[in-house]
Parts: C-alpha cells; sequence; structure tokens
C-alpha cells in the first residue's frame, strides 16, 4: 500500500469510528441536538473523504456504493485482513 | 458511591427519581464533549467519561507469568 | 441488508508468527463469548424488540460486532500464516491443523466447536437486554484474560480496543433497559 492509500484509509477509519459512536449514542439519545448536529458534520467529511479514496484506490464499498473505474476495482487486493501497516 | 459523586450534576440528572426494587438501573450518559477522531480510535471510545482502560491487577496476575 | 467496507475498523497488527497466542485470541472468532456470538444474539433478537430505539441499538451493535469478528480473524490469520510446522506443533495447534490447516474456523480456545447453544433469544426484552449486558461483561472479562496471556504489544493494543468497545455496548445496552422498562410501564392498562 502506497502512504497516500494508508493516510487516507487511517483518517477514514478515524472519521468512520466517530460516526459508529455518535450513531449509538444518537439510538439512546434521539433528541440530542448536539450530538446530531455532530453526526451529520461528521458524516458529511466522511463522505469527502471516501470519495477522493474511492476514486484513488478503487471503491471501499460495492453494492452500488461508488462507481469503479475499469476493470472493476473492487477485486484488487489487499483485502482488510491483509493489510498490516 | 462517593459523595463526590453524588454531587456531580451529571449523575445527579441521571438517577430516577424513584428507583423500584428488582430492577437494575444504568446512568443515561450525557453528551458534553468528546474526543478528536484520530484519538477516539485509539482509545476505543470518543467519550471521555467511558474510557475505562484495563489496570492489570498485579495481586491476580498469574503464577510464573513475569511480564 | 448490508454493504461491506472493504476496511477493517481498527488495525489488526501482529509482530510476528504465534501459534500459541493465536490458539487462544481464536476463542473470540467462534467462542462462548465471542463477536460471531455477539453479533448472531443482537441481531435474531431484533425481530421481537418493541420500539424503534431498541432495534436501533440491536441492528448497529449486531453490526458492529460483525466488524470485531473480522478484526480477531484478521489476528488470528496473520499469527498462524507464516507458522512453520514445528511452530504449530510446539504451540499445541498442531489438532487444529489436522482439521483446518491454517483455515479460519469458529472454535472456541479449547476446541470446541460455535454452537447456537451460546446465545438465546428468549422474547421478552427486559430479559435480552440483560442477557446482553451479560454478554458485554463476558467479553470485556475474556479480552482481560487474553490481554494477561498475550506477548505481543501489537496484538495486545487491538485486544485492549476490543475490550473497550464492551463497556460503550454495556452503557447503550443499559440505556436501552431504562427506555424499556418506560416502555413496559406506558403499556400496561389500568
Amino acid at each position: 500500500m502506497m502512504p497516500e492509500q494508508i493516510q487516507l484509509l487511517t483518517q477514514i477509519m478515524a472519521l468512520e469510528f466517530t460516526a459508529v459512536e455518535l450513531n449509538l449514542y444518537l439510538d439512546t439519545h434521539p433528541e440530542d441536538q448536539k450530538a446530531l448536529m455532530d453526526y451529520n458534520a461528521i458524516a458529511q467529511e466522511l463522505a469527502l473523504v471516501k470519495d477522493r479514496y474511492s476514486r484513488r484506490f478503487g471503491p471501499i464499498s460495492n453494492f452500488g456504493s461508488a462507481p469503479s473505474q475499469y476493470p472493476w476495482a473492487w477485486v484488487h487486493e489487499p483485502w482488510p485482513w491483509e493489510v498490516t501497516f | 458511591m462517593s459523595d463526590d459523586k453524588i454531587k456531580d450534576p451529571q449523575v445527579q440528572q441521571i438517577i430516577p427519581q424513584q428507583l423500584r426494587l428488582a430492577r437494575a438501573y444504568i446512568p443515561i450518559q450525557m453528551f458534553t464533549t468528546r474526543l478528536e477522531p484520530t484519538e477516539g480510535l485509539r482509545r476505543g471510545t470518543i467519550f471521555p467519561e467511558l474510557y475505562m482502560p484495563y489496570q492489570h491487577q498485579p495481586w491476580k496476575k498469574p503464577r510464573g507469568n513475569e511480564s | 441488508m448490508w454493504i461491506y467496507e472493504k476496511k477493517l475498523e481498527y488495525p489488526a497488527r501482529v509482530s510476528g508468527p504465534n501459534p500459541r497466542l493465536a490458539k487462544v485470541v481464536i476463542t473470540q472468532y467462534g467462542g462462548p463469548d465471542g463477536e460471531l456470538a455477539a453479533s448472531l444474539r443482537y441481531l435474531t433478537q431484533r425481530y421481537t424488540m418493541p420500539t424503534g430505539r431498541g432495534k436501533a441499538v440491536l441492528t448497529d451493535i449486531g453490526t458492529e460486532e460483525l466488524a470485531h469478528m473480522e478484526i480477531v480473524a484478521a489476528l488470528v490469520y496473520n499469527l498462524i500464516r507464516d507458522a512453520s510446522i514445528a511452530e504449530i506443533k510446539a504451540a499445541g495447534m498442531d489438532g487444529y491443523y489436522a482439521d483446518h490447516d491454517k483455515a479460519l474456523y469458529f472454535v472456541s480456545a479449547a476446541g470446541a466447536p460455535w454452537t447456537a447453544a451460546y446465545i438465546q433469544s428468549k422474547g421478552d426484552p427486559v430479559t435480552d437486554l440483560h442477557e446482553n449486558m451479560a454478554a458485554e461483561e463476558k467479553a470485556r472479562s475474556t479480552y482481560e484474560y487474553l490481554i494477561q496471556l498475550s506477548d505481543d504489544p501489537l496484538v495486545t493494543d487491538t485486544l485492549r480496543f476490543l475490550r473497550e468497545r464492551e463497556i460503550v455496548h454495556y452503557q447503550r445496552f443499559g440505556e436501552l433497559l431504562q427506555h424499556v422498562y418506560e416502555w413496559k410501564d406506558s403499556q400496561k392498562v389500568f
């Protein structure tokens, strides 16, 4: 993996983890406006970084989540369990 | 629970006024601040109040384990 | 439905081949308090959970547990991938090797195959949430024992992350339990 790919992937991991945490919090506090605004802001930032990543290194998600370049890039290795950065 | 804890506004707000017998109660978390994404991921939670790292108790250390 | 993401929730790094450690860490893959059991328990309880909040918590934590199952699998895979036959024999992992080579299979640390008897889905939301809170604590304890057994600081780092997630999940199930009590009280006809 190239340094740029690792850097973007690390950024996605951190942002998405924040989204997971706020998501679980909101599940039991659906009326917390502060947490909801924070979630929406993180979701927007995460979408931007994922888009940058997918354009450069192929889709991070399948089943129509993002378009693919030719040839079909979903099959590119490494798969997550083969990444040891 | 120590007196300090009871005075904590977070705890005061969350302990239900009428506790019933034979029920389990968990205080409801109130979101105030969170850690930055990278630090949150490193710790396993973005909520400082839920960060409770494992403190290995040496008196419970298995015999023969010197590490 | 579910959509896969081609990334781990948290990195799974190992210092080198260590089949002895793999043999115990695998219990969080297919053992009694492991991530497969956690995920399937929560996802299958959803159908009789009465409120929208409850269904959301079970769906989301059940989904996160699948991601944890994948992290544990990555640890085990990388701990045995480059191990020699001599190392596998010395670690007492030859029994596993005889049945599975270096493939991933759902077993406990003692080699018992995964069984649905590890989990419960009782239909009573209060009962199910007690089951889930207990499950989070059992998994937390297991991660602590694994941390004690680990001689690889990189593996310990990932185990530490997974242990902390059990605490956060416990809190969410606890909050949901308060909500379900309120819901039950509101359903009473006087």
